[in-house]
This record gives C-alpha cells, structure tokens and sequence, in this order.
C-alpha cells in the first residue's frame, strides 16, 4: 500500500513538472471532440463521441505513460517491488489521467452535443469512473507488455481496443440512456458489466504482472 | 502425424461428400444450410484450438518450458485460421438466408474480435521475439479467453439473430438425425486436422530451436 | 542468517542464451564475501547479461546462481546494490526526491535518503533536477542510490565510462572505502587498470567463458587487448 502511494505521488510529481501526458492528450482530446462535432452535432452521437475521444486519448496516454518508465523498471525490480504491486500504482496513475479527459472534456461536449452532458453529470459518473477504470486496467497490463517491443505505439491500440471492446459497448450503451434521460436504475445491465469486467481484469492483471515485468 | 493427416484427409471427404450427397436438404433454408457441415466444426475446432492457447500459455507462464510455448503459438496460429473460415462460411451462409453478410449478434461479435484479439497475438510474437515475446504472447493468450464471456455478454447489450445452438444444448440435439452423422464425421475431421496442424507446427518450431542452438552453441 | 562463509556470489555451469543464441556458455564464478573482483571483456562479451544475474534480475538458462549461499529470491537481492552505465534516477525529480522515492521502495526511513544527502559530495546536488547533473555527478548520486540500503554486495557494471579524471579518482576512493567497509565488489570493465586500481582479483571473459581469478598484476594488457580483438585466448 505504502509503496503504491509512492509510485503514484512520484508519477503524478513527474507528470505535474514535464506536463507532457495532460497536454498531448488534452489537446487531441479536444480536437476529436471538436471534429465528431463539427461531423454530427445531433445529441443522439454523443455517449459514442465521448467513448471514442476518450479510447483514443487512453491509448496515446498509457503509451507515454510507460515510456516514461522504460529505463527505469530495473531499478523498481532491483528494489524487489512486487509486480501486482507495480501494477496497481500504474493503473491507477492511468485512471486519474483519463478521469483528468474525461472530466475536463465534459464541458465540451456538454455544449456541442447536447446540454445532458453537464446536467447529468451525477449519474454519469457512474459509467465514466466504471468504464475509465476498465480502460486504464487494460492499458496498463498491455501497455507494460509492450513497453521493450518494437513499433509499441502501434500495437497498443491493436490489442487494447479488442480486449477492451465490452468496457466500450457497455459504457457507450449506459451513456446513451443516462444522456436520454434514463435513471440510472435502467442501466443497471450495463453497470454490473462494467463492475464484473473491471474486477476480472484488475485481479488477472495483478497476478499476470510479475511476467509482464520480467526480462 | 502424417497418420493423421490422412486419416482427417479422408474422414473430411466423407463428410462433405456425405453432406453434399446424402444429407436432407432443409426445407426453410434450402441447399445454403448445407454449409453448416463446415461452419459449426470450424467455429467448435476454433474455440478448442483457443482453449489450448488458455492452457499452454499459463502452462509456459509457470513452468518456464518452451514446449509449452510453441504449443500455444501453434494453437494460436490455427485458432486464427478456423475463426477465419468461421467467419468466412457464416457470411456466406448468411447472405441467402439471412440476406446479409453480416450482423452484430452477439456470437458474430464475439468471434470477430477474438480475430482480432489473436491477429493481435500473433503480430506480438512477430515483433517481439524471444522469450520477452514469448511471455507477452502468454498473457495475451490468457487474457483473451478470460474475455470470451465478457465480450459475448457485452454483445447480447446489443441484439441476437444468430439461429440458437441446435446440437450442444441440455435437452439432446434438435437437427434431424439424418443431418448428424455428416455434421460428426466432420467435426472429427477439423479436430484431427488441427491436431495434425498443430504437431506439425510445434514439430517445425522446435527443430527451428534446436538447429539455431546447434549452430549458435557450436 | 547469513552464513558468513558462504559465498557473495557463486555461478556455476552458467548459461544464458537469448532466442537460443548463448551470450554465456558455462562460465563458474566464486567471489568469496568482503572480496573485490573484476570481470574483464570486451563490448559485447556479456559482462552486462552476468551482473544481471548477479543481481537476480534475469534467470541462467542452465546452470544454477547462489547468492550469500541462496537461490536469489526477492529477500536476497535485497542485499544487493547496482550501478548500471544507465542512470536508473528520474530525469525530472531532484536528487533529493530520487532518493527519497528509491529510499521509500527499499522501505527504509526518509532519514537514511537524508544521511546520503548529507555526505559532502551530494550535499550541494540535493535540489538539482537530476536531467541537470554532469556525468560524473550523476554516476555519484547512482552509487549512492545503489547503496541506500546497505547491501552486502555491490555490482558495478563499467562505472568508469564517460568520467572525467577528477571524477574517476574520486569514484575509485569510494569504491576502495566501500571494500574497507567490508562491502564485496563484483566489477565489469573493459580496463584491467581500474581493477588494479581496486586491488581487485581479475576474470576475463571470452567467447561467453570466464578464466580462473587471477591477481590484477598478471594480465598484460598487450595481450588482452590481443584477446578482446580476436575473442578467445
């Protein structure tokens, strides 16, 4: 526990100083935001605009993410951290930058899509926060898998976006009907999608890490 | 193995000889449901061939031995190939009958991005050679059967038109019984053909191995 | 727990092959505790691929590493410190806080980070982003970090490189003060002066083989460059 806190504070320190993640991501986010816009302003296109923004913004943040921890893994190893260990502070610095999008792009597409975004934020929460943390999961187990191998910003997005695929159909299904109007009771399907791909994956994750990390 | 090739050779020409010929035509869908004989022990070959990954990676995982691993490559290269020809005779099938080639029922879906999810696979191993690659194949190879029920329950989310299973269910077959013998001749021909594959490819790898040891050690 | 008697390292039969082409092809090593032993090869010879085992970071394809006498689990390594010829500090945190975080990792109280801090070289250092520190203030603050949890056995892996001659004079009194401290040093190098430089018992490695421990004085180092050029002796 202590150690992930440590992890997740150097990170976030790294990240505050250099600024890197949050501005190319924030940028292209706001740029995909704006093209879905400018493409099908309808309020029935948004829960899927918000999905894709945000899928595209994960897979170019969790690459940099773990670029940036590329050299320096040994020393984590050499310091006999546990890979679950590893893994845990890692995802979770990926959920707070793609919750970081996906708060900040709200506003956005509360006023290009339709104004539900931002009145229904509440219930929303519920699918972004479940869904984030589907994708961050995933990005960060593939994300160290690919870290050492050739053409990784490529292949990210090959083998995240498939596994990830029911995080996208149930979050972008539950978004469409929160933005509809729905209670959040109608989507409770969904939801326990979400909730049970989450804690499969956190868990295999977890335990699958210790090879991710080996040499 | 040549054994087995022969013998899934022969036992294939049979079966499609025999549901060509021999098998009642169906009176709803007419001489397209014939492609059944291929479809169902294509997609049953396939999802075998993925159990094998599931279980030769985690094998390799904790073991350590690269037997392990050239099984689950094997597997995973012909689990490609029969979810590729799953993929190919449902469209075929589905464009007389259901009058398009494709649909986002949920057991289309599923199968579909395991495509995906193992093409994936194999270009990790493509780049990532040696035993780094080897042991990211793995995982990937666990996590994308680990992802089967998720997917298939996140595609029911959408909608189902695919016919409900009509041989594996708990009350006993519904085809005709004049439609099975053909439809099980067939299945054991894909099983040995793909037993016969498999060996083959782990044969081919571990020579590979082994001559580069010889050459690198000498 | 420790069995002072048992070796800090022993390799035996070991054998590292990387997609089946071997790096090491057998090669025995012995460095008794409180030792100092230099491995020379030349680039490329596998010095790199045998302080990882050293270190347990990666595992022999045949044959067995022992480390104070163990199988190197996790509780072992921990009595190991490495320098690599990467600076394993994060470019963007200051000296302080990568010794904090390293500090923090290996469980240690933020007052031994502090203690590092506060021993004369690194003390003017402590709030400089590291990305800023000269190669030899940096190979500094590594040796330190490797060090923060007092291991047993210190692996250097071509410390000297890029280091100017004020810097490796001051690296090579370091190192001497860490061995009179009773610290055991397994050193890769391509120079038999530095392992004379540190009294250091002397192994070559070609062709993926390790010689005998010889003393430092004994290589001619005519014929070893001789060696490194043709690969074998």
């Amino acid at each position: 526990m202590r150690t992930i806190r440590l992890l997740v504070a150097k990170d976030l320190r790294l990240e505050w100083r250099t600024r890197e993640i949050t501005t190319t991501v924030g940028l292209l986010a706001l740029l995909l935001v704006i093209v879905l816009a400018a493409v099908r302003p309808e309020p029935a296109a948004a829960a899927s605009a918000m999905w894709v923004t945000y899928a595209f913004a994960a897979t170019l943040g969790f690459t940099r993410a773990f670029a940036l921890e590329r050299d320096h893994l040994t020393g984590l190893r050499l310091a006999a951290a546990d890979g679950g260990v590893v893994f845990l502070g890692k995802a979770l610095v990926n959920w707070v930058l793609l919750a970081a999008v996906q708060a900040a792009s709200l506003p956005a597409f509360g006023a290009l899509f339709t104004e539900a975004a931002l009145a229904r934020a509440g219930a929303l929460a519920a699918p972004l926060v479940l869904g984030g943390v589907g994708l961050a999961v995933v990005g960060t187990l593939f994300g160290g898998l690919i870290v050492q191998a050739r053409l990784r910003e490529a292949l990210l997005p090959l083998l995240m976006l498939p596994v990830a695929l029911p995080v996208l159909i149930a979050a972008t299904s539950a978004t469409a009907a929160l933005l509809d109007g729905a209670p959040l009771r109608a989507v409770g399907g969904q939801l326990q999608l979400l909730v049970a791909f989450d804690i499969l994956f956190v868990t295999a994750s977890w335990l699958l890490f210790e090879f991710v990390l080996e040499e | 193995m040549r054994l087995l090739l022969v013998a899934a050779t022969l036992l294939m020409l049979v079966g499609i000889t025999w549901a060509l010929l021999a098998a009642p035509t169906e009176v709803f869908q007419g001489l397209p449901q014939r492609i059944m004989y291929l479809h169902v022990p294509a997609v049953i070959t396939a999802y075998s061939a993925l159990l094998v990954v599931f279980a030769a990676s985690a094998l390799y995982l904790w073991t350590r031995q690269a037997r392990w691993d050239r099984l689950a490559h094997g597997a995973a290269e012909l689990a490609v190939l029969f979810i590729t020809a799953t993929l190919a005779t449902g469209a075929i099938w589905g464009r007389p009958v259901w009058g398009t080639w494709w649909s986002w029922d949920a057991r289309l879906t599923t199968t579909l991005i395991l495509w995906f999810i193992y093409v994936g696979y194999l270009i990790v191993r493509a780049w990532a050679p040696g035993s780094r690659g080897a042991r990211a194949a793995a995982v990937i190879g666990i996590v994308g059967v680990l992802d089967i029920p998720l997917i298939h329950w996140s595609a029911i989310v959408l909608r189902t038109l695919h016919p409900q299973p009509t041989v594996f269910r708990p009350e006993g077959p519904a085809l005709p019984a004049s439609m099975l013998p053909p439809l099980g001749i067939n299945l054991a021909a894909f099983l040995l053909l793909f037993a016969a594959l498999l060996l083959l490819r782990v044969r081919q790898e571990r020579t590979l191995a082994r001559l580069v040891e010889r050459l690198e050690g000498a | 727990m420790t069995r002072p008697q048992a070796p800090a390292v022993e390799l035996a039969g070991v054998v590292k092959a990387f997609d089946h082409r071997p790096v090491l092809r057998g090669v025995d090593l012995r460095v008794e505790q409180g030792r100092a032993v230099a491995v020379l090869g030349a680039n490329g010879s596998g010095k790199t691929t045998l302080l990882r085992l050293a270190a347990a970071l990666t595992s022999p394809t045949r044959g067995t590493v022992a480390l104070f006498g163990r199988p190197p689990a996790r509780e072992v390594r921990r009595r190991v410190g490495l320098v690599t010829h990467e600076s394993l500090l994060y470019d963007n945190l200051t000296v302080a806080e990568n010794l904090r975080f390293f500090a923090g990792l290996y469980g240690l109280a933020p007052s031994r980070a502090a203690e590092a801090l506060a021993s004369p070289p690194l003390a003017p250092l402590a709030g400089r982003r590291a990305r800023v520190l000269s190669r030899g203030q940096r190979q500094q603050v590594n040796l330190a970090r490797a060090l923060l949890h007092d291991p047993d056995l210190l692996l250097l892996d071509e410390p000297y490189t890029g280091l100017d001659v004020t810097a490796a004079s001051r690296l090579t009194a370091v190192l001497r003060a860490e061995r009179g401290r009773g610290r055991t040093l397994l050193l890769a190098t391509h120079d038999p002066e530095e392992a004379r430089a540190l009294d250091a018992e002397v192994a070559v490695l070609l062709g993926g083989r390790l010689t005998e421990l010889l003393p430092a004085d004994a290589l001619d180092p005519a014929r070893l460059a001789a060696w490194f050029r043709d690969g074998r002796r």
